[in-house]
């Protein structure tokens, strides 16, 4: 009996996952390394393959249901189909060819019990503290290298899951400002926190690999833009400058005065307009495909993504957005669609019209960039399709460029580790 | 306050004592007319007169047995065993007599003080580098001390020689030329089984013993170095242990290493690390780091006898990685 749990990408960032589909049906063969069910996380989604050859016994995550991290899903048994009722056979309980395989192999398969979510690894500081708190520590990811949940990985959690009965400090942190823009705050660090300003259509989930990268002794503040996420879908925004003002006002509610600033795209553009006006003190600045630093754009990426209202429809133009498109699976495309409401993408075509008319970038970023005097980077991947890696060459002479082979338009979906590193070097540039 | 050497603290504790006290002497190998192969009793045969201050001749097993009746008698006894390598031939009187007699008779006490001194860093070989702390605090019914300061090497061996209890003494022989002030108030007492917290640290805990003491607090230094505030502790005391100190510091960093000479595996390291685990196991954030000497002899050669003994960088290196 072997367990079918959730692995590889989306397991090392997530807490639960839930089930989009099953590929297969309790008592159908499955051979190791086949696509068996599809899980879908935040905005990633994985793809579950069959860990064994055998036979899938039992579906225990029902479509619709959202399960920890580590939960078994289903279990496979040695055999093939065909070789299954030889095998009841030796069970007088299954003597009928009809009776149903995954019922009553159940109570017999003691195994099951024993074989159960995998044993977490924490150190007992850690579980005194959560079990103090009411925290699952199947909901955590531990940052040692040891593998083990430690105390600062409960601390990071409760930092990240504030409960509205929490200590006054916690209840103190907002998660949506009065301004109505969603915060998500990340990590436990004290230190000046790393801002993130998300790309067009996507939001603050969308650095959930990268801020699992860079570690949680640094905070992180995850921006919901106007029209994005969990903030208001009536952008009413028409240029940079309009978002960057709404961002700066929810940062100065949430009690942010500096920060480093991170932003992907259209989240570039606008972090390029926030550290201008110096509402924020922007200690240095990351921008990771921006936008604004040149005409250009794929206008034919931001209508099929506007207009998409099926995965069918959606599937090729996020292709467009990576190097390597395997990453855009079914469960990636459902989980995108599911997560734009009817509202937000009507929101976000009128804001693509606004800031990107006819395929062209109607703000331009370049001069303002050159009068922002903080440590600056630009990071590009060579294989970006929406707007042409050269604009990285309207940075002014103070930029360093950075450019990532085998990347596209999501470097720091494609190339966490390193966007990682950049992004801390250049915070540690500014002292 | 005065400023001296720790052998001459020892030698300060040993004269106020006698002075104190008529029914305290001393015996052992050369501690007469030779003043002690380290110099701990020189002079007091002068002054004290060869009743009080005996040469004896070699045989450990004897010499134990003398301080186990001696005491057991009306005196106070202060043996010295040359090396603590030679302790295995004094274990019998300590296992089956000292920490027995107590427990068989009720009525009899056994006021006696074993001096001896251990520990590498001198190459003075596999005979004579030992650290063997886990051979007699192994023993219930015997105290186990090791003080690191010329000031507490005084204090705490005026607290052995009037405890009603035998009392393993152990020293270090690199620590004798330890030069720090010591206090002339002759009824200053370090009380046996209090450990001292010689730095005051929030992220990890330091617990050592005897001239660790020491390399620990270098690896502090270190470590602080690296913006980790580490706590030491020196025992003092190797047994009865001072338990509150060990919980009080763990419940404030969560992260432990505990550091000693001897060797590892059924070491005196061994037992810290299961007794933070029977007491604080809830408080910690980590498994317990053990740095100890390799399970080997103590080499001659000085580049080798270095690339075995504990130092300041491996604690430091046990210490970074527990708070990884």
């Amino acid at each position: 009996m072997t367990d079918i749990t959730v692995v590889g990408a989306g397991g090392e960032y997530m807490e639960s996952v839930v089930v989009v589909s099953w590929h297969k049906k309790p008592g159908d063969s499955v051979t190791a390394g086949e696509l068996v069910v599809t899980v879908e996380t935040a905005k990633a989604a994985t793809e579950i393959e069959a860990p064994t050859s055998g036979i899938l016994t039992e579906i225990r995550a029902q479509i619709g249901e959202e399960v920890a991290i580590g939960t078994v899903l289903g279990t496979i048994r040695d055999g093939t189909a065909e070789s299954a009722p030889a095998a009841k056979a030796n069970t007088p309980v299954a003597t009928a060819p009809t009776a149903p395989a995954a019922p009553s192999a159940l109570p017999v398969a003691s195994p099951v019990a024993a074989s159960g979510p995998a044993r977490i690894t924490a150190s007992p500081l850690a579980r005194r503290i959560a079990a103090r708190r009411g925290i699952d520590l199947s909901a955590i990811a531990p940052s040692s290298p040891s593998g083990r949940i430690k105390l600062r990985d409960v601390d990071a959690f409760t930092h990240a899951h504030p409960a509205p009965a929490a200590a006054p400090v916690r209840a103190a942190a907002p998660t949506s400002t009065a301004s109505g823009v969603n915060l998500t705050r990340r990590g436990s660090g004290t230190g000046t926190p790393f801002v993130f300003l998300h790309g067009f259509g996507a939001d603050g989930f969308s650095w959930q690999p990268l801020v699992a990268t860079l570690g949680a002794d640094h905070a992180a503040v995850l921006v919901d833009l106007p029209g994005h996420g969990r903030s208001p879908a009536d952008a009413g925004a028409g240029s940079f400058e309009d978002l960057a003002a709404v961002v700066a006002q929810a940062l100065a509610e949430a009690g942010i005065e500096e920060c480093h600033l991170v932003g992907h795209s259209l989240g570039g553009g606008v972090a390029i307009a926030l550290a201008e006006t110096g509402r924020v003190n922007v200690r240095s600045l990351t921008l990771i495909a921006p936008a604004g630093l040149g005409p250009e754009i794929d206008g034919d990426f931001l209508d099929g993504f506007c207009r998409a209202t099926q995965a069918e429809s959606l599937k090729p133009w996020l292709m467009r957005l990576f190097s390597d498109t395997s990453i855009v699976s079914l469960g990636y495309v459902q989980a995108t669609l599911k997560a734009r409401g009817d509202d937000l993408r009507q929101a976000q075509a009128v804001l693509a019209g606004r800031l990107f008319p006819n395929g062209t970038q109607a703000g331009e970023m370049r001069a303002a960039l050159r009068r922002v005097a903080v440590p600056q980077k630009i990071i590009w991947g060579e294989g970006d399709r929406i707007i042409p890696m050269r604009h990285a060459l309207g940075a002014g002479p103070e930029a360093a460029i950075h450019l990532l082979p085998n990347v596209g338009h999501m470097p720091h979906v494609e190339a966490p580790a390193t966007v990682a590193r950049l992004i801390l070097q250049n915070a540690r540039c500014a002292g | 306050m005065a400023m001296m050497r720790y052998a001459e603290a020892l030698n300060q504790a040993l004269r106020e004592e006698m002075q104190r006290d008529p029914s305290v002497f001393l015996f052992g190998e050369d501690i007469g007319r030779y003043g002690g192969v380290f110099k701990v009793t020189k002079g007091l045969m002068d002054e004290f007169g060869e009743s009080r201050v005996r040469d004896t001749p070699i045989s450990e097993q004897a010499l134990a047995a003398m301080a186990v009746t001696a005491s057991m008698t009306g005196t106070r006894p202060v043996l010295e065993i040359m090396y603590a390598d030679f302790m295995p031939l004094v274990l019998d009187a300590l296992i089956n007599q000292a920490s027995i007699y107590e427990y068989l008779w009720q009525n009899v006490t056994m006021p006696f003080v074993l001096r001896t001194q251990g520990g590498g860093g001198a190459g003075a070989g596999a005979q004579h580098s030992k650290s063997l702390d886990s051979l007699v605090a192994h023993i219930p019914g015997i105290k186990v001390v090791a003080p690191v300061t010329p000031a507490d090497a005084k204090g705490l061996l005026k607290s052995a020689i009037r405890d009603s209890q035998p009392v393993v003494f152990l020293e270090h022989k690199l620590l004798y030329n330890l030069r720090d002030e010591v206090s002339d108030d002759p009824e200053l007492l370090v009380p046996i089984g209090k450990a001292k917290t010689v730095r005051e640290g929030t992220d990890v805990s330091i617990f050592a013993t005897s001239r660790m003491v020491l390399e620990s607090q270098k690896a502090a230094e270190l470590l602080a170095q690296d913006g980790i505030s580490a706590e030491v502790i020196d025992l003092r005391t190797l047994r009865p242990l001072d338990l509150d100190a060990i919980t009080a510091s763990i419940a404030k960093t969560h992260h432990a290493v505990v550091v000693n000479e001897g060797w590892r595996f059924c070491g005196y390291a061994a037992e810290l690390s299961a007794t933070i685990m029977d007491f604080a196991f809830d408080d910690l954030d980590a498994p317990v780091a053990r740095v100890t000497l390799p399970d080997m002899p103590v080499p001659y050669a000085e580049p080798l006898e270095l690339s075995v003994l504990p130092n300041a960088a491996r604690i430091a290196d046990a210490a970074r990685a527990t708070l990884k």
